[in-house]
């Protein structure tokens, strides 16, 4: 997609991010994180954010899911303008509207599975209560692993346990889905096969932004979009 | 020749030629309620003092594992390990700290520098925890440190008052407190800005200078490039290095298999290796010493073409393009260690992967350009 | 392990036996009740709860041992009142009590036609001996009553046996019967005091819950009818007038001035004299148990370390909670990342908390009636009384569940507050090493010390990292440290205000002589006996102040005693003690300053002896000694009063003038004494030793000292829990700073190290703080507790040893409560906490 294809009748971006600016304030000095960012994200990309370690990568993803803020710019996100929204406003919003993957899975310890997939049906109350259960075991089919659905996180494997990570960002049935470097940790085979998850994902008409440093698991997005130093470097605009 | 022997009545019991580190068939294998999931399987590897290393590989390939093994951080379930002569996988948690605090330096990515003590304390902290100099001493080495790597002026400020970058030479001025021989650092630039990272590479090359054997675990290539020697892992095994060097563009997965099926030989100086126009069998890489690559002239005389030494390969002309041996390479004047995959194998490899395929044609092209001119010459 | 079931499963199909519909009934009501689950939510909180118990317990008992302790306390008291003070007050205790000489009911009739008095019960006391079976004599009271059918005032009742005791037969009070193993039927010696013995057997165990029982006094009590103590050969006539004032009952001035009415116009007049007026009890007003000042005393001291104990379990609430959600930050940040606001947070952990609460509420309040079962019943047996039913007050129920319920909750609502205000940011990423706010004042002082042994300094900044949690912790430890300074600190002033009494009683024994001796005659009688190189005669008098406006005071005890005397050892407040030559001058006793005010050194004072109105120059003022208020003077001074110069009415002697004897010298002494006067005809009376004196004393100060003690220890037990709690915390959220320590190089004693130094190091600093509040605490505690037993003033010391002892204490508990971090701390990996980068 073109500059000039999106001014026409294209459709509008579902991830709108214009002039973001973010500096770090440290003791030892300021230091940019992002300069100046912009970027659009259609509905229904595949989006895969790379760039060396430090370029900024994982503040935008924080940025674009509204854990950090920016200094300055705007982010407009299903046509929300996230960036004017209280921490309490985000966090419901975020809950309905944008399914977070963390690179550490991030999930909770003392629940088992099933568990840790309601609890966000349970925050947001998407669905009645008595539907919860079969909603999470549904969706923990969909990513594999109904099996283990009993059982807490620490006795499943990393990769098992980014599957339900996925799931739980799926709960509330989310138009997009954030992911910061979701296979960070997992090896070759899992990565692939949670990338296979992903591109089902997309198949089914979600968004996703992935961050990674991996190249060759990048290469399996639609777009990519690079970061050198806070900012993006071509690519910015769809290739 | 004189490896491995031990004089009898020597009271030294030091290995001459004994590498600084030394793992033998190390495995680390964990029981996950998901089965078992082996992490490093049979690594063996030798390095010696003084050498700056990379150790890369993808995700999960195992290359922190075998820095926590090198560390001490982790303990292997099979084979062993010796550092400094000695042998770690022995040692208990405690004897573990102990020993590290004297014999290595390690740099975080995270930094992890002490937060209540000031940069200076958190310099002397290793020394006075291995009890070694004067507590005046400790100071002013202390300052040194912190001089070399250029930061003095923070001495006295605590690590949240620093930039990433300083916050990572302060780490590396803590690594040299104890004056180790072995520095071992997990991503160290992982975490900072590409000015950051440059000034801590080539703090590091600094180290190497001056004798310190430097150990580096990696993703990105850029900065394993800048070791002269690199160790690969794939799937917790170890690639043949030099495969790695001779074929760079194969992808981890195949370079394992290859890694797998390659047989070793050893040739004494001048041996023959290929003989001209003889049946393809092989492909080679030279792990060590040189070999030279000759046409012999009808008139029983011989062109040189080429010198080739570790981490190059011969012998794939003719396995890709058909027909008979182009040359004839035979070793040099030192013994040539090579490693050598089957024509079946190396065909499989290399027809797996484009890139490497296309790149093996320029050279091939390159190669045969050499070898007619060399026949036209004649 | 996934649910078979559906829903809706239809359990009637053709063929099915009763059997199986049963069972898929049963399954479908499991399902249902299953579906109909709480939400994840409240799940997660029961997980969390039951995933970390340790932590959980620790806020549980915390609550319930507030909760016990409000229970123990207050439910013991108000079984007290009610079963003790209630009872009490139902038998019509004696507004005051007259001695008076022999007397018969008529003059009984006559006082209590007095308007002003309600009614009078006359009494016969007589002091006898009970000599055992094996031949030893225990001193025993006779009580003797018109009628027994008619007790008008303190009414004691017939427990076993006929209803009033017959010729030759004898009622033993039940304390009694028990400490000298006698039941009913069985035949005692009674040896009266001309020697004569008599065997009575007894028909009747009495409870009488007016006289001081016989485990604590000492002395037996039975109860016998005229007619035997006739036969006993004893004259029938009655000694002591109980009386029981018409109005103002609880006024000790008018009591003891209705007493003084009934006297006057009544009791002397008709030609019968009035030896003493006293309230009944030690210290008590009218009709007050006689320990009822003791006991309140000792109540209100239990009632403020409840207080306490509510406050540290607060304090132990709030750290536990603070940690609770330290370790949930984590998960704060990810529930808030996938849509959760900050009210359902706070919702979530304030039920947490509820939860917490409610079990140790269920845990306290059991034990708080276990613990008042206990309470009241060891009251009950000491101070001989019965125990109607253990039942607890409502409102005090009530106040176990406001505290128990919401203590608990109003107090985590600060961390739970800001701990659930984190942004996901901070939860998320911040976690862990992260840089706490190192500009305070503290942390400047600190970064000065430097380049100390490495774990030292660690140890040192680490203590200050968290200043919150630091602050309840030392407040935990302080209070804890104060309370435990000031009960040694009591007791130091307790033993010294002991010691200060014994200084007017500074013999080894005293014995009453029988009236109209010469002083030198007992002197060298005394003398006569071996060992004893003290002896001094003391003669006595009653005498009545007078006001200044001319009308009749208090009376008062005048002393004749040598200006020089060694028996006595007089603290002076003001002025001096006696010189040979004072004609006119005299001192008196603080107790009398109680009774008139204006006295000061200087001023006169008139009294009025044997009809005749004399006035004296105070010459000086000595301490309060718990004897009523006194004068003393010279012989010569007391014999122009009353004539009575040479004689003597008591002996006072002593194995040495250097030093008092041990309690065993002191009865052989007394039993000498005694034999040797009543042989030679001199005495009627037994003696008394000074460690017999202060024996009813020091009975029920060791007792409150004791469970002083004990809560003391309490204190320090919750003080090392609140610490190990905290060493836990600090060391839980350091587990990457360990990593560190052992990736440089630290052993693992050195990282133990870095553990317990730290928690020594607040050990330390709480013991300072303690340190500076243990004075006034200790002021306030002996304060309170030398009052409530003395009715006196306390004469503070403080306590050093209580100072050294605690700083051993408070090491030891920083030592152990830290062992157990510091040994999971050392225990951690280096890859496992430094697994997550």
């Amino acid at each position: 997609m073109t500059t000039e294809e999106t001014n026409s009748s294209g459709p509008d971006p579902l991830l709108d991010l214009r002039r973001i600016v973010k500096v770090y304030h440290t003791p030892a000095g300021d230091r940019p994180a992002l300069k100046d960012i912009n970027l659009q994200v259609y509905p229904g990309e595949f989006v895969a954010v790379v760039g060396k370690s430090g370029a900024g990568k994982s503040t935008l993803i924080n940025v674009i899911t509204g854990i950090d803020r920016p200094d300055s710019g705007e982010i407009i996100i299903g046509g929300t303008p996230i960036h004017t929204l209280t921490e309490d406003q985000l966090a419901r919003w975020r809950g309905k509207n944008l399914g977070v993957v963390f690179q550490f899975f991030q999930l909770l310890p003392n629940l088992n599975l099933l568990e840790n997939i309601s609890i966000a049906m349970d925050l947001c109350d998407t669905y009645p209560v008595r539907d919860h259960k079969k909603c999470a075991l549904e969706l923990l089919d969909q990513v594999g692993i109904a099996e283990h659905a009993y059982k807490i996180p620490s006795k499943i494997s990393g990769g098992q346990q980014q599957r339900v990570a996925i799931a739980r960002a799926m709960a509330n049935d989310p138009p997009v889905i954030v992911a910061d470097e979701p296979t960070g940790n997992l090896d070759e085979r899992t990565a692939g096969e949670i990338f296979d998850l992903f591109e089902s994902q997309v198949e089914q008409g979600r968004t996703l932004l992935v961050v990674t440093h991996d190249r060759e698991i990048a290469a399996r997005a639609t777009r990519q979009v690079e970061i050198t130093d806070g900012e993006i470097r071509g690519l910015g605009v769809g290739s | 020749m004189f490896r491995n022997k031990r004089r009898n009545g020597d009271v030294q019991v030091a290995i001459k030629d004994a590498s600084l580190i030394d793992l033998r068939g190390v495995s680390k294998a964990y029981k996950t309620d998901a089965g078992e999931f082996t992490a490093l399987d049979g690594v063996t590897l030798q390095i010696d003092q003084g050498e700056f290393v990379s150790i890369v590989g993808k995700s999960g390939s195992g290359k922190t594992t075998l820095i926590n093994m090198l560390t001490g951080i982790d303990r292997p379930t099979g084979g062993e390990i010796h550092v400094a002569g000695t042998a770690v996988h022995h040692l208990n948690e405690s004897d573990t700290a102990t020993w590290r605090g004297k014999n290595l330096g390690v740099v975080f990515q995270f930094f992890q520098l002490l937060p209540t003590l000031t940069v200076l304390e958190n310099v002397t902290l290793p020394m006075g925890l291995c009890n070694l100099y004067t507590r005046r001493e400790r100071i002013e080495r202390a300052r040194h440190l912190l001089e070399l790597v250029g930061i003095a002026d923070e001495a006295d400020k605590l690590p949240s008052r620093l930039s990433g970058g300083q916050q990572q030479r302060a780490a590396i001025a803590r690594a040299m407190a104890n004056d180790p021989p072995i520095i071992a650092t997990d991503e160290p630039t992982g975490n900072l800005d590409s000015h950051a990272a440059e000034a801590v590479m080539q703090l590091f090359e600094s180290l190497v200078d001056q004798g310190k054997t430097v150990l580096m675990v990696t993703h990105d290539p850029e900065l394993a490039e800048r070791a002269p020697r690199t160790i690969t892992l794939a799937n917790g095994e170890l690639l043949n290095e030099y495969l790695v060097r001779a074929l760079p563009t194969l992808p981890h997965d195949l370079l394992l298999d290859a890694t797998r099926q390659i047989e070793t030989s050893l040739f004494a100086p001048g041996e023959l290796i290929i003989e001209h126009n003889a049946e393809p069998d092989k492909f080679y890489v030279i792990t060590k010493g040189d070999v030279e690559v000759v046409l012999p002239t009808p008139d029983g005389k011989e062109v040189l073409l080429d010198s080739l030494g570790p981490g190059q390969f011969f012998g794939e002309i003719a396995l890709l393009n058909g027909g008979l041996r182009t040359a004839l390479v035979r070793a040099s004047h030192a013994p040539v260690e090579v490693v050598a995959l089957s024509k079946e194998v190396f065909l499989d490899v290399i027809h797996a992967s484009k890139e490497t395929l296309s790149e093996l044609a320029d050279i091939i092209t390159l190669r045969t350009n050499r070898l007619a001119l060399a026949g036209s010459s004649q | 392990m996934t649910h078979q079931n559906s829903s809706g499963v239809y359990c009637g199909s053709e063929g099915t036996d009763h059997g199986s519909v049963v069972k898929c009934l049963i399954s479908n009501v499991k399902y249902e009740m299953h579906v109909m689950e709480l939400r994840t939510r409240w799940r997660k909180i029961i997980k969390d709860i039951w995933g970390n118990k340790t932590r959980s317990l620790l806020v549980i008992l915390s609550i319930a041992v507030g909760v016990a302790a409000i229970g123990m306390i207050n439910n013991t008291m108000y079984m007290l009142r009610r079963d003790l003070f209630g009872a009490h007050s139902a038998g019509n205790p004696a507004s005051v009590s007259l001695y008076v000489s022999p007397f018969d009911t008529d003059l009984a009739s006559a006082v209590e036609a007095m308007r002003e008095v309600e009614s009078v019960q006359a009494h016969r006391t007589l002091s006898a001996r009970l000599i055992r079976v094996d031949g030893a004599p225990e001193d025993i009271q006779l009580d003797v009553i018109p009628d027994f059918d008619n007790m008008a005032i303190n009414q004691y009742s017939i427990e076993q046996g006929t209803e009033g005791p017959s010729v030759r037969k004898i009622m033993m009070e039940r304390r009694s019967a028990e400490g000298l193993d006698l039941g009913i039927g069985d035949v005692v010696t009674i040896e009266t005091e001309d020697k004569q013995r008599y065997s009575l057997i007894v028909s009747g165990i009495v409870h009488d819950l007016y006289n001081i029982p016989y485990n604590i006094l000492g002395d037996a009590s039975a109860y016998v009818s005229m007619d035997t103590l006739r036969w006993m050969g004893e004259q029938p006539y009655y000694n002591r007038l109980d009386v029981i004032v018409a109005e103002n009952q609880g006024d000790r001035e008018h009591a003891l001035d209705i007493a003084a009415q009934a006297r006057d116009r009544v009791i002397e007049t008709s030609g019968y004299e009035v030896y003493r007026i006293a309230i009944p009890g030690i210290n008590s007003d009218p009709g007050q148990h006689w320990a009822q000042s003791q006991i309140n005393g000792f109540v209100l001291v239990l009632q403020v370390m409840s207080v306490l104990a509510i406050f540290l379990s607060g304090g132990l609430v709030v750290n536990s909670i603070s940690a609770i959600l330290s370790q949930q930050i984590r998960q704060i940040g990810i529930l808030r990342s996938i849509g959760g606001v900050r009210r359902q947070l706070i919702g979530m952990y304030v039920a947490n908390v509820f939860v917490l609460s409610a079990l140790g509420l269920a845990m306290g309040l059991p034990l708080g009636m276990l613990g008042a079962w206990w309470l009241t019943n060891f009251a009950a047996g000491y101070l001989n009384f019965d125990v109607t039913a253990i039942t607890p007050d409502p409102s005090v129920t009530l106040l176990q569940v406001a505290v128990g319920l919401i203590m608990p909750l109003v107090v985590a609502f600060v961390p739970i507050f800001s701990g659930t205000r984190i942004s996901v940011y901070d939860a998320i990423y911040q976690y862990g090493l992260s840089s706490e706010n190192q500009e305070g004042g503290i942390d400047a002082l600190l970064a000065k010390v430097r380049n100390m042994h490495p774990p030292v300094m660690l140890s040192l900044r680490n203590t200050f990292r968290k200043k919150a949690r630091l602050a309840f912790t030392l407040i935990t430890l302080t209070l804890a440290g104060a309370m435990f300074m000031s009960v040694f600190s009591t007791r130091a002033s307790l033993t010294g205000q002991i010691n200060q009494i014994a200084r007017y009683v500074a013999f080894d024994a005293s014995l009453n002589v029988m009236p109209g001796l010469t002083r030198s005659s007992v002197e060298r009688e005394a003398m006569r006996i071996p060992g004893v190189t003290v002896a001094e005669g003391w003669v006595s008098g009653s005498g009545i102040l007078m006001r200044a406006d001319g009308s009749e005071g208090d009376e008062i005890q005048l002393y004749g005693v040598p200006y020089d005397s060694v028996t006595i050892d007089p603290l002076l407040i003001d002025g001096r003690w006696l010189l040979a030559d004072d004609t006119n001058g005299v001192v008196v006793n603080d107790d009398l300053l109680e009774r008139k005010p204006d006295t000061s050194v200087g001023n006169e004072i008139t009294v009025k002896v044997t009809d005749q109105e004399r006035t004296y120059q105070i010459v000086g003022i000595v301490t309060k000694h718990l004897s009523g208020p006194r004068v003393y003077m010279t012989y010569e001074t007391f014999g122009k009063a009353t004539g009575r110069a040479n004689q003597a009415d008591m002996v006072r002697v002593r194995l040495e003038a250097a030093k008092i004897s041990s309690p065993a010298a002191q009865k052989r002494l007394a039993a000498e004494l005694e034999e040797h006067f009543q042989d030679a005809g001199l005495s009627k009376s037994s003696s008394q030793t000074q460690s017999e004196i202060f024996g009813s004393f020091t009975g029920p100060f060791d007792i409150i000292l004791m469970v002083l003690v004990i809560m003391a220890g309490l204190l320090a037990v919750v003080g090392g829990l609140s610490l190990a709690g905290t060493m836990g915390m600090n060391v839980m959220e350091r587990t990457r700073e360990i990593g560190v320590l052992r990736a440089v190089g630290a052993n693992s004693q050195a990282v133990r190290q870095v553990v317990v130094i730290e928690g020594v190091a607040v050990g330390l600093l709480s013991w300072l703080l303690s340190v500076a509040v243990s004075g006034p605490a200790g002021v306030v505690l002996a304060g309170a507790v030398v009052y409530a037993v003395f009715k006196a003033p306390v004469n503070f010391q403080y306590s050093f040893e209580g100072l050294a002892i605690w700083l051993v204490v408070i090491v030891l508990i920083g030592v152990f409560s830290s062992l157990a971090p510091a040994r999971s701390a050392a225990r951690l990996t280096v890859r496992e906490v430094l697994d997550y980068e």
